[in-house]
C-alpha cells in the first residue's frame, strides 16, 4: 500500500529543517556573506590615501574591459583552461577506464598511485617542474647534449604553466571518470561486443555515451582548478605569463586596489560560472529522454 | 547421433585462472537446432564455459569448432553469436528499437532491410506497441523479450542464454521458457544455456550438461539423468537421491551399520565399500501385515503429510535419515506410521543405483535371489 505523499507528518517537515539548519547557517556565513561583501568593494573607488573609498561605481568593471592587457589575462587565463581539461580528459580517460575495468590484485595499487600525487602540493610540484624544465634543468641538459651548445629552456613559457596544471589536475580527473566508468556495467560492453561491434564502435555508442555525464563533471571540476590555479603559473609562468588568480592577488595585497581586486574576482567567478553552466545545460538538453 | 558431423564441436576445453582450474576438459557435441542446457552449482564452471564460447575469456586449452571452423582466437565481435545476458545487458541510453537493431547497424545492413527485419521481430516477441519506450520504462519480462529480440535480430549462428530466467518473477518464468523455446524452434536455432535451477533446466532442453567442479559430469536427455545417474553428484543434483553408505558384501548385502542391512533387488560383481542411491518416491512403506519381504527395516523418526505425498523421515544407523515419499493416492483416512514404529522398506529393480568407491555407476549382473518371507 502506497502511502499519500500529503499525507505525512506534520513533524517531518520540522526534522528536517532543524537537520539542514546549522549547515545553511555556516554556508550563508562562510560563503555568502563574504561574496557579499566582495561584490559591494568591487563598487568602490581606490584611493590613494586610504585606498578605499565608499562609492557606487562600475568603474573597476569597465577598466578590466577597456584594458586590452586584462582582456588578454582573461583569455589566456581561458585558453590554459580549455587546453588542460581538454588534455586531462584525452589522457585522463584511457588510464580511468583502464583501472576501472581492472580485475587483478594490484587495482588497489594503481589507484593509490593515482593518489599519490595529491600528497604532494601544488607549489613543491611546480618546484620540481622548475628543476626539470629551468635553465641547466634535466631538459635544458640533455637537449645540450643531443644537439652541442642548443639548450632549451622551458621554464616561463605556458607550455610550462599548462603541463604543471594538467600534472595536478589529472588525478581528480581519473579518479572522477573511474566511478563513473565502474558504474557502467561490463556486460553492456559484453552485449556490443556479441552483437558485432568492433572495440572502437563499441566505445563510441555504448560506453562514451553513458560515460558523458562523469565527463561533464570530470571536466568541470578540472576546468574550475585551472580557472583559478595560483600557484602553479605563479611559479612557472615567471613575470611575463599572467593568469588571472596571481593577478587578483597582485592588485590586492601588492597595489592595495581592493576594489580592483574585487571586481577582477567576480569577473573570473562569473566566467568560470557561465561556462560551467552553459555545458552542464548543452549536456542536459542532449541527454532528455534517455 | 547420425553421422553427420556435429554442428558445434567443443573439444577437451579447459580454462585455468592460476592453479585452479575453472572449467576442466569440457567436451560437448550439439547438433543443428538443439537446445543443450548447461547445470550445475554454483561456481562448477558452466558460465566460464559459455562465456568461452562466446569468447569474452580466452581458453587456456582445448578448441570450439562451430560448422569445423576453429574458433579460437576469433574476437566475440565476429562469432555472430547471439547472447542474452543473466542482466539482460540493454543499452540504458536507447530505446528499444535502437536495443535490437544495434547488432543490424554494427553490421551496416541497408536502414531499409534494418527496418524491416525490427518489425519481424518486434513481432515475433510482441513487443510493437514498445518500440520507442527505453528499457527502464519495460517491466523485467517485456526487458527479457528486448534482450531475446536483440540476440536473435542478427540471426545469430549459436544463441548463448546466461540465466535467462532467474531475474523475473516465478509465475512468469513457465511462460518464458516456452516463449524462449518457441522461438529457438522456429527461428531452428541452435542454443546453448547455462541455468542453475534444475525444473528450469528439465522444462527447457533437448538434452543437459550437469557439471560440477569444473568438469562435465554426465550428458543426456532428462530421462537418462533422472533414472541412470553415472555418479552420486549427478543422483544428488537431477531430483533428489537418499545416498547410503556402506559395504557390498555377497554381491547383493549392503550393510549400512550396526544391525542394518540393505537387501538389494540385482546382484554386482562388487565387494566392498559402496552407495545405494534410492528416490524418495521409489522406495515403497510396506503397510504392517503385507506378506512382501521387507528389503530393509528403519524406525520412523516423523511423517509430514505435505498433499501429493507423505513425507517420512527414517532413522539411517550413525544419524542422519532417508526421505520417503508415500503417494497420498488411495491413502486418505489411512493411518500412519507414528514415529518409534519400525518400518519395512521395498524397491523394485529398476529404482535402485550402485556406485562403487571411486563414484562409479555399476551395471548389475543379475537379479538377487529371492527374499524369504518373514
Amino acid at each position: 500500500m502506497a502511502r499519500q505523499p500529503s499525507r505525512r507528518r506534520s513533524g517531518e517537515g520540522l526534522t528536517a529543517g532543524l537537520l539542514v539548519g546549522p549547515a545553511t547557517a555556516i554556508v550563508l556565513l562562510s560563503l555568502v556573506a563574504p561574496l557579499a561583501l566582495l561584490a559591494r568593494y568591487s563598487l568602490n573607488q581606490y584611493d590613494r590615501m586610504t585606498f578605499m573609498k565608499e562609492a557606487f561605481t562600475a568603474e573597476n568593471y569597465l577598466r578590466f574591459v577597456a584594458d586590452p592587457f586584462y582582456a588578454g589575462v582573461l583569455w589566456t587565463t581561458l585558453s590554459i583552461a580549455l587546453v588542460t581539461t581538454a588534455l586531462c580528459l584525452v589522457i585522463g580517460f584511457p588510464i580511468a577506464y583502464g583501472i576501472a575495468r581492472m580485475q587483478s590484485r594490484w587495482k588497489s595499487t594503481a589507484v593509490l598511485l593515482v593518489i599519490l600525487p595529491l600528497f604532494i602540493g601544488s607549489t613543491v610540484r611546480a618546484l620540481g617542474w622548475i628543476g626539470l624544465l629551468g635553465r641547466g634543468g634535466l631538459v635544458d641538459s640533455m637537449s645540450g647534449l643531443v644537439v652541442p651548445g642548443g639548450g632549451v629552456t622551458l621554464l616561463y613559457t605556458s607550455f610550462a604553466v599548462a603541463i604543471g596544471i594538467l600534472s595536478i589536475n589529472l588525478p581528480y580527473m581519473i579518479l572522477t571518470l573511474q566511478g563513473v566508468i565502474e558504474s557502467i556495467d561490463a556486460r553492456l560492453e559484453e552485449a556490443a561486443d556479441s552483437l558485432g561491434a568492433t572495440p572502437g564502435r563499441r566505445f563510441w555508442h555504448v560506453v562514451l555515451p553513458l560515460a558523458l555525464p562523469g565527463l561533464a563533471t570530470g571536466g568541470i571540476l578540472v576546468f574550475i582548478l585551472a580557472m583559478n590555479a595560483y600557484a602553479t603559473p605563479f611559479l612557472l609562468g615567471g613575470a611575463r605569463f599572467q593568469m588571472m588568480a596571481p593577478m587578483l592577488y597582485r592588485e590586492y595585497a601588492v597595489n592595495n586596489n581592493w576594489p580592483f581586486a574585487a571586481a577582477i574576482a567576480f569577473i573570473l567567478m562569473l566566467t568560470t560560472l557561465s561556462l560551467t553552466a552553459a555545458s552542464t545545460l548543452l549536456l542536459q538538453r542532449r541527454y532528455q529522454g534517455a | 547421433m547420425s553421422t553427420r558431423p556435429p554442428y558445434l564441436k567443443i573439444e577437451a576445453l579447459s580454462k585455468h585462472y592460476g592453479s585452479m582450474a575453472a572449467v576442466d576438459e569440457v567436451s560437448l557435441e550439439v547438433a543443428a537446432g538443439e537446445m543443450v542446457v548447461l547445470l550445475g552449482p554454483s561456481g562448477c564452471g558452466k558460465t566460464t564455459t559459455l562465456r568461452l564460447i562466446a569468447g569474452f575469456v580466452e581458453a587456456s586449452a582445448g578448441r570450439i569448432l562451430l560448422e569445423g571452423r576453429d574458433y579460437a582466437g576469433l574476437p566475440p565481435y565476429q562469432r555472430e553469436m547471439g547472447m542474452v545476458f543473466q542482466s539482460y545487458a540493454l543499452f540504458p541510453h536507447m530505446t528499444v528499437a535502437q536495443n535490437i537493431s544495434f547488432g543490424l547497424r554494427m553490421r551496416k545492413m541497408p536502414a531499409a532491410q534494418i527496418a524491416s527485419r525490427l518489425e519481424e521481430v518486434l513481432a515475433l516477441v510482441k513487443l510493437e506497441k514498445m518500440a520507442d519506450r527505453y528499457p527502464k520504462q519495460l517491466s523485467g519480462g517485456q526487458q527479457q523479450r528486448v534482450a531475446l529480440a536483440r540476440a536473435l535480430a542478427i540471426r545469430p549462428k549459436l544463441l548463448l542464454l546466461d540465466e535467462p530466467l532467474s531475474n523475473l518473477d516465478a509465475n512468469l518464468r513457465q511462460e518464458v521458457a516456452r516463449e524462449i523455446r518457441r522461438l529457438q524452434r522456429a527461428a531452428g536455432l541452435t542454443a546453448l544455456m547455462v541455468t542453475h535451477d534444475q525444473d528450469e533446466a528439465m522444462a527447457m532442453a533437448d538434452r543437459l550438461v550437469v557439471m560440477d567442479r569444473g568438469r562435465v559430469q554426465q550428458v543426456g536427455p532428462q530421462e537418462a539423468l533422472y533414472e541412470a545417474p553415472e555418479n552420486p553428484f549427478v543422483a544428488r543434483f537431477i531430483g533428489h537421491s537418499n545416498l547410503l553408505r556402506g559395504t557390498l558384501r555377497d554381491g547383493c548385502r549392503l550393510r549400512l551399520g550396526e544391525g542394518v542391512e540393505a537387501q538389494l533387488a540385482q546382484r554386482y560383481n562388487l565387494a566392498g565399500d559402496a552407495t545405494l542411491a534410492l528416490r524418495p518416491e521409489r522406495i515403497r512403506l510396506l503397510p504392517p501385515g503385507d506378506p512382501t519381504p521387507a528389503r530393509m527395516t528403519l524406525a520412523v523418526e516423523d511423517a509430514t503429510y505435505v498433499g501429493a505425498h507423505v513425507e517420512y523421515l527414517l532413522a539411517l544407523p550413525g544419524g542422519g535419515s532417508l526421505i520417503l515419499h508415500q503417494p497420498t493416492t488411495g491413502l486418505a483416512g489411512a493411518a500412519r506410521l507414528a514415529p518409534g514404529s519400525r518400518a519395512g522398506l521395498s524397491w523394485d529393480a529398476g529404482s535402485e543405483r550402485i556406485f562403487d568407491a571411486s563414484d562409479r555407476a555399476l551395471a548389475a549382473a543379475g537379479p538377487a535371489p529371492a527374499l524369504a518371507s518373514v
